[in-house]
């Protein structure tokens, strides 16, 4: 099934864990977060998260300066 | 209601749709507690203040350094050395002298630090850590108090409001692997990126003191300086979360008792 990652076509096995897409972009620096549909979703549940045919995902690095 | 001169001073307020009188007696009336007066903290203090914001709480025990300068445009050559908070009421005063600030330059003071949320509707996050921001979000739903927060390093600014009055999602909700996030002395910080992340703290914050519009709690505003693309992301509530599933509120606590 095809997804959205960052703004690339991803290619992905039915039933792939948004987990081992996080792990395709773990030379990022930093806390990363992470939104399926522009909902961010909390780190404890990446492992079990499914993803779908069509989603969208964003993984980007949380700032905290000021 | 307003008196002369205050109806000149606020007509471009005026003549805003939704805005009235009562709106801008609102802003005139309002407190703010406000977290941290550098690069976030002297964007939102001083549209605040320029906008007729009643009291604010300034916390802030740093002093002003030369690196500071490009971007906290409160402060001076002058002012090096100086603790930003003091220096911050000064000229603010000068351009609001209606406005009433109180500094804290201790960050231990906490009994000052609670006595002014006790009486404060709204607080605003405008530090530099990942720690300060999860310390002053477990404050905000200790006390049910609503909290802008904003951060910005890099090319990139983001800002979200939480509400915990009304059981909103909280900064910590997303779990963030705090250890590993980035702050302006790993990154860089481009002066016109962290303006803008506090420009839109004090959008949201003048908006819902006002009472002319609510902002979208628990959405994530992203900006990416590169681009210029402002993008919008949904936090939600965390039933595991390690802050508001575990803290009372005072509320809360109060039925209890
Ligand atoms: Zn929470």
């Amino acid at each position: 099934m095809r997804i959205h990652c960052n703004d690339e076509q991803l290619e992905v096995p039915e039933d792939c864990s948004l987990v081992s897409i996080i792990q395709r972009f773990n030379e990022q620096e930093g806390a990363l977060a992470v939104a399926v549909n522009q909902t961010i979703i909390p780190t404890s549940r990446w492992q079990l998260q499914t993803l779908e045919e069509g989603d969208v995902v964003d993984i980007f690095t949380l700032v905290a300066g000021g | 209601m307003l008196n002369a001169s205050e109806y000149s001073r606020y007509s471009r307020h005026l003549l805003l749709d939704d805005f009235d009188e009562h709106a801008q007696r609102r802003l005139n009336n309002a407190k703010v507690t406000l977290f941290g007066v550098g690069g976030l903290g002297c964007q939102v203090a001083s549209a605040l203040a320029a906008a007729g914001v009643g009291e604010m709480v300034l916390i802030d025990d740093d002093t002003i350094e030369i690196s500071n300068l490009p971007r906290q445009w409160l402060f001076t050559e002058k002012d090096i050395g100086q603790k930003k908070a003091e220096v911050a009421r000064t000229r603010l005063l000068a351009m609001q002298s209606a406005c009433t600030f109180h500094c804290i330059t201790n960050f231990n003071d906490i009994a000052a630090r609670d006595a002014h949320l006790t009486t404060s509707p709204l607080i605003i996050d405008c530090t530099d850590s990942f720690t300060s921001r999860l310390a002053i979000n477990a404050l905000a739903v200790t006390h049910s108090v609503p909290l802008i927060s904003a951060a910005a390093s890099g090319f990139i600014a983001t800002a979200t409001a939480f509400n915990p009055e009304i059981s909103g999602p909280c900064y910590a909700c997303p779990e963030y692997n705090s250890e590993q996030s980035l702050t302006c002395f790993e990154q860089g910080i481009f002066s016109p990126v962290v303006a803008i992340a506090g420009q839109l703290q004090a959008m949201m914050a003048l908006s819902y003191l006002s009472g002319i519009r609510n902002p979208e709690w628990g959405s994530l505003h992203h900006f990416n300086g590169q681009n210029l693309l402002m993008r919008q992301f949904n936090i939600q509530k965390n039933p595991d979360c390690p802050t508001c599933s575990k803290i009372h509120r005072s509320e809360d606590h109060a039925h209890s008792l």
